[in-house]
């Protein structure tokens, strides 16, 4: 029994540490921008995919894995430069952001849909074999998840909390005209703050297929539990999103393990839904919450 | 309540004229196809219209769109496979929605703006994974089919349904041009100066939520009958998508502008006689290209173009902050 929950939690953070990728760049470019790109997760897909290939034409796992998030990162930039940045500045950019990346979300979707065929498609997977600790079985490629995932808030942290980048980011955050008289390029630290996240989303999506499997849904898969994660760590919580990854991991694994599989999104939702009767500012406020309105 | 200028009575004589236009095709185009796919249009007209109520009038930022359609669907034909007759199953769709909607804002009533909108996602998902979930009642991931239709006759269908379009028009229309459209409109505007002003904020919110809610549960609910089958990811974001295209391009917050957008997405990938498949590309596509070069949709580009030449902006007038 107490493996059986041991072994229900491990994969459920395992399953957590790729929520938190998927999701981190969101926050970022969410709580610095206000900028909602509903695309976001198909960036996830992306990067899989164009891992995925990569392997197959015969890249080594390291290097495909690099191509693929550097391909996110590369269309996050494009995303940045032709949908976002010409709405900047006018009054309804947030609900016109959010209509046009969700009108690219379903085109990137559909089009690898009608370019890549549905069937699901497997990594070879390079990291065999697993280690057990105490009954609980977990397998290389969710350790290198959890791992990375942890490496990569680390960073972000330091990143944006010690700084000169991350002050730049904060200040531009906070009142971009002001951070543009002090010569801070504010174009500029936007788009290294698209290219970052969308990265990091890559990043979630070759980790996820390497586990899993990568077709035109995976980033379906990711979309709307990657906002669900923003609202709940409440505004520039960048810290919290991984809170809430982990969280709704654990619940995924628990639920899955106890109950039917099929039950264990909505057991999510529930969460979700918890949080928000109870603290609807979200579960906290980060760094950058004083920033976001 | 209504109050006609001269103005006015021009709008319900061009009104009338193009209902009876609409009225006549059957009259000259017999072929099943094409009265099938207005009458498509005519069933994502009300669907967008009351989606329009929520993002268009009371600025309330609604992405639950599928869930309450799907319920809407769901209700009039599992009633209908039960041997319930077709008004009373399409009834009961308009209160399930009208409830969803209710619980739906009462669990994310204290997220503000955004947040609001991306909680109303999760809440579309809850009911499409309850669809998929709940077998025993929906059948499913193979969805439902087989219940009764609305007609036997394509032409009778569109009517009826042109019909419902017209009255939900009308009393759509009524309702933002009264006092509450009138509130609705300044919470859209300010909500904070609304408040102070001593509008009842959320009670009017709640309003509009639960009134859009039922309409488009409405639409739903004929949705599945002309369709004849129905699955859970009817309550996914194709709907979402399509829903807010068929708003932003006829224009949020105008009375017409829904439905002008409903025809002209049934209709486009009609006429361009693209495969399924390529049918959601293009959507995503026009709703792209919408929002960066027709702000304000069809309607607002044309009354943009009637106000600058006839008198003033509306900015430059006394007394409209701009």
């Amino acid at each position: 029994m107490l493996s059986l929950i041991g072994q229900a939690v491990a994969s459920g953070v395992a399953l957590g540490a790729i929520y938190a990728l998927a999701a981190s760049g969101l926050g970022i470019i969410f709580g610095l921008f206000g900028v909602i790109n509903f695309a976001h997760t198909q960036y996830v897909m992306i990067a899989a995919v164009v891992a995925f290939v990569a392997s197959s034409m015969g890249a080594p796992y390291l290097m495909a894995l690099i191509i693929g998030v550097l391909a996110a990162a590369l269309l996050g930039i494009i995303t940045e430069r032709a949908f976002i940045r010409p709405l900047l500045g006018n009054e309804a950019v947030q609900v016109e952001t959010l209509f046009i990346t969700l009108g690219l979300s379903i085109v990137l979707e559909n089009l690898t849909l009608l370019f890549w065929g549905s069937q699901p498609h497997y990594f070879n997977n390079p990291f065999a074999g697993a280690i057990e600790i105490g009954g609980v079985v977990l397998t290389f490629d969710r350790v290198v998840t959890i791992i990375a995932a942890a490496l990569v808030f680390f960073i972000l942290h330091i990143v944006t909390t010690r700084t000169r980048f991350g002050k730049a980011v904060l200040a531009t955050a906070q009142n971009p005209e002001a951070a543009r008289i002090i010569g801070i390029p504010v174009d500029r630290v936007r788009l290294a703050a698209f290219a970052v996240g969308c990265g990091l989303a890559g990043l979630g999506g070759v980790l996820w297929g390497t586990i899993y499997s990568v077709s035109y849904l995976t980033g379906g898969n990711f979309l709307i539990l990657s906002f669900v994660l923003v609202v709940m760590s409440g505004p520039g919580n960048i810290t919290g999103i991984l809170f809430c990854s982990l969280l709704f991991g654990i619940t995924e694994g628990v639920a899955s393990a106890f109950f039917d599989p099929k039950w264990q999104r909505l057991a999510v939702m529930l969460v979700f839904i918890l949080v928000i009767v109870t603290r609807p500012q979200g579960l906290g406020q980060g760094t950058l919450a004083r920033t976001n309105k | 309540m209504l109050n006609l200028s001269g103005n006015d009575y021009v709008k319900v004589v061009v009104g009338i004229a193009v209902f009876g236009l609409f009225a006549a095709i059957p009259l000259f185009v017999t072929a099943d196809y094409i009265l099938y796919v207005l009458s498509v249009s005519a069933v994502m007209a009300i669907i967008a219209i009351g989606l329009n109520i929520t993002n268009g009038y009371v600025g309330l930022l609604n992405l639950a769109v599928g869930g309450l359609v799907a319920t809407g669907s769901y209700i009039t034909a599992i009633m209908l496979l039960r041997g319930m007759p077709m008004p009373l199953a399409i009834f009961g769709a308009i209160i399930g929605g009208g409830v969803l909607a209710a619980i739906i804002f009462l669990i994310f009533a204290r997220l503000r703006g955004f947040f609001f909108g991306l909680a109303t996602i999760a809440a579309a998902e809850v009911i499409r994974l309850l669809i998929r979930n709940v077998d025993d009642v929906t059948n499913g991931v193979r969805g439902l089919r087989g219940y009764s239709r609305l007609t036997d006759s394509s032409a009778t269908t569109y009517w009826i349904l042109l019909i419902i379009v017209g009255l939900v028009l009308l009393v759509v229309g009524a309702m933002v041009r009264s006092t509450l459209g009138l509130r609705w409109r300044a919470i859209r505007e300010n909500r904070d100066k609304a408040l102070s002003m001593g509008i009842p904020v959320l009670r009017l919110q709640f309003i509009g939520y639960v009134i859009s809610g039922m309409i488009m549960a409405f639409g739903g609910g004929l949705y599945g009958v002309l369709l004849q089958y129905i699955e859970p990811d009817i309550a996914g974001l194709g709907t979402l998508v399509q829903a807010i295209l068929m708003v932003a391009l006829g224009g949020a917050g105008t009375i017409l502008g829904p439905v002008i957008g409903a025809i002209a997405i049934t209709m486009i990938p009609e006429v361009l006689r693209v495969a399924n498949d390529l049918r959601l590309v293009i959507y995503g596509l026009t709703l792209i290209v919408v929002v960066l070069a027709l702000p304000g949709g069809i309607m607002g580009s044309i009354s943009r173009y009637i106000r600058t030449r006839r008198r003033p902006l509306a900015s430059q007038r006394p007394g409209v902050p701009g």
